[in-house]
């Protein structure tokens, strides 16, 4: 008993070592005064944060990174909002089956989806690459979107729209009025996860960038095959502080229990 | 002219029919209960008037209109459903005015309709609350209230006490017969419950199999079934299967095991015709086998406390036969004979599988 509860232990610390690791490593040589990446860092400054800001580079890769992944975002909600009521609410047997579908973009790996996507859309239908770019974001957040809204929506049970229907109500006035109300949180929360999927994406979206057209990620990529300097790492800061405002938010509107969840 | 008019309706889920070739009328202001246990098709009868179903035949009429294709927000029934379906993004005031509000009445008028309906349900005090902060009483007579402020032609209610626990099941059951009555409305009431079921109904349609076995008041089905499922629901236990007998001036319901016999009083079934009797546990006295009394002997296989009385479960040749007793109780194996009350005793006719 003892023995296996100190392999316990032992193998937690080394699965946090592994997680958190590198992302203290890359904090730290963030801070880093010296020109290369080297850890631990022997000055700390902030100068290669305010070097993010100097370059147009990354500001301009970050302004596309958003413009995608919101863009992404309210397609994938219009897509996914519908998808997942129907879903919520038919009793049919394919419910599952098609379920499980739409969860396919996670199960696929990127590489595969991004060399899909562009040879059989993108270049097949001779797509603009913004266009591209948008129409991929939309695809990795789709599922996202459907799984955090149906799990949102089985807390909204049906009679709660007859009721509405049985005093007056029209079927889509009762789903205005009556069931968007009470998954308002869920949908927040689904946009904000498909957010941090899309802004942090790079085996999808490497494909599909093109002149002109090019997200933080692959940026911050296409910059350490050519630089050495701690500016990626600020970056890196950045983003992860971003990701973890954002995850704050979600926990605080709904919980990240709705992920976990079926 | 009927209220409320179900006619021929037939209703199903994929290939299982739930509803055979229904019929049945409600009268004005009268509280109709459909019951029966789950899945004889109560609640589909229910969701079909209100609307929420189609069924695949038949047609409902509602004096004299046929409904079958209006919409349910257009037929203006009010709903209360089993899980109470409160909207919880709103305080318990604007759910009791949902409907009002949909209706685009005015303010002032939404306002004195709700707080009229509130009082009603004794829940004034309650206007500016969630239903989350409410007990389960509670939130069912908000559902109540909520779909009685539309002033509905017809109230529709499914299973509406089954979530509550025992004492508030029989004061809320009071409570609705009350409103219902004091406000003469119509009402269709789908339950379970026998007990609850009576209490509350003018007349009661007991459903199995997706057929009415019996139609009447819950006196009439309480004191005479038609048949030995209904006879089962109202508390029937004991089904003894035997042949009627015409011997001179009495009738006699003889058994071929034992050649028992049990005079009846009087039956407008034929002679020599196979029946059923069935008796209510109250209906057969236990004497001790020593009393030398005509009846059945049996030998007790075990005896309960009800509070009331004693139960016992006596194995007979005729099967195994439950009989009370006020005070006197028989411990197991003891020998016994089992006499039939004749007032209790009804006969059923053995319905041709």
């Amino acid at each position: 008993m003892k023995r296996s509860g100190l392999v316990l232990i032992v193998s937690i610390l080394l699965v946090y070592i592994f997680l958190i690791g590198p992302l203290v490593i890359i904090g730290f040589s963030g801070f880093n005064e010296s020109e290369f990446l080297d850890f631990p860092p022997k000055v700390y400054s902030f100068r290669w944060f305010f070097r993010i800001f100097e370059s147009d580079m990354f500001v301009s890769a970050f302004q596309t990174s958003l413009l995608i992944s919101v863009l992404g975002a309210t397609g994938a909600l219009l897509v996914g909002l519908p998808a997942a009521y129907s879903l919520s609410r038919t009793r049919a047997k394919w419910r599952r089956s098609v379920l499980s579908l739409f969860m396919s973009p996670v199960i696929v790996p990127g590489v595969v989806l991004g060399f899909a996507l562009l040879k059989h859309v993108v270049i097949a239908l001779d797509i603009e690459v913004w266009t591209g770019m948008v129409m991929g974001h939309m695809l990795i957040m789709l599922p996202y979107v459907i799984r955090v809204i149906v799990s949102s929506l089985s807390n909204v049970p049906i009679e709660i729209e007859e009721a509405a229907v049985s005093l007056g109500c029209s079927n889509t006035h009762a789903f205005l009025i009556v069931v968007l109300p009470n998954i308002r949180s869920g949908i927040l929360a689904a946009c904000l996860l498909a957010f941090i999927t899309s802004l942090n994406d790079v085996p999808v979206t490497i494909f599909l960038t093109g002149p002109g057209v090019t997200t933080l990620p692959i940026q911050m990529l296409s910059y350490v095959e050519y630089y050495f300097d701690p500016t990626v790492s600020a970056l890196s800061v950045l983003l992860m502080l971003l990701t973890v405002a954002i995850m704050i938010v979600i926990e605080s509107t709904m919980g990240l229990s709705f992920f976990t969840k079926k | 002219m009927e209220f409320l008019k179900l006619q021929n309706l037939t209703a199903a889920y994929d290939q299982e029919i739930v509803l055979k070739k229904m019929n049945l009328e409600v009268k004005q202001g009268e509280l109709l209960s459909l019951l029966g246990s789950s899945g004889c098709g109560k609640t589909t009868t229910l969701r079909i008037v209100s609307g929420f179903l189609k069924q695949r035949e038949g047609s409902v009429f509602l004096e004299g209109q046929e409904i079958s294709k209006t919409h349910p927000s257009e037929r203006g029934f009010g709903y209360v459903f089993q899980n109470y379906a409160l909207f919880p993004h709103l305080n318990v005031e604007d759910n009791v005015g949902f409907g009002l509000k949909q209706r685009k009445v005015g303010r002032e008028e939404i306002n004195k309709k709700v707080f009229e309906m509130l009082d009603m349900v004794d829940l004034a005090a309650f206007a500016g609350k969630r239903p989350l902060e409410l007990s389960g009483g509670q939130r069912q007579r908000v559902a109540l209230a909520r779909a009685l402020a539309i002033s509905p032609r017809l109230l529709l209610m499914d299973e509406p006490l089954s979530n509550l626990d025992a004492a508030l099941r029989i004061k809320m059951r009071m409570e609705i017969r009350r409103i219902q009555q004091e406000h003469n409305i119509s009402a269709l009431y789908v339950t379970h419950d026998q007990e609850e079921c009576f209490s509350i109904s003018d007349r009661v349609a007991v459903m199995n199999e997706g057929l009415i076995e019996q139609l009447g008041t819950p006196e009439e089905i309480y004191s005479s079934p038609a048949t030995s499922f209904v006879a089962r629901f109202v508390g029937f236990e004991n089904f003894i299967h035997g042949i009627l007998e015409n011997r001179g001036k009495k009738l006699w319901f003889a058994v071929e095991k034992g050649g028992i016999s049990i005079p009846i009083s009087e039956s407008s079934i034929p002679d020599k015709s196979s029946v059923v009797l069935a008796l209510r546990p109250d209906g057969l006295e236990l004497r001790a086998s020593e009393s030398r009394k005509k009846g059945i002997p049996g030998k007790v296989k075990v005896a309960t406390y009800l509070g009331k009385g004693y139960r016992h479960l006596v194995e007979t040749e005729l099967g195994e036969l439950i009989a009370d007793t006020k005070d006197e109780v028989f411990a197991a194996h003891t020998n016994v004979i089992l006499i039939p009350n004749s007032e209790s005793i009804i006969l059923l006719p053995i319905k041709n599988e």
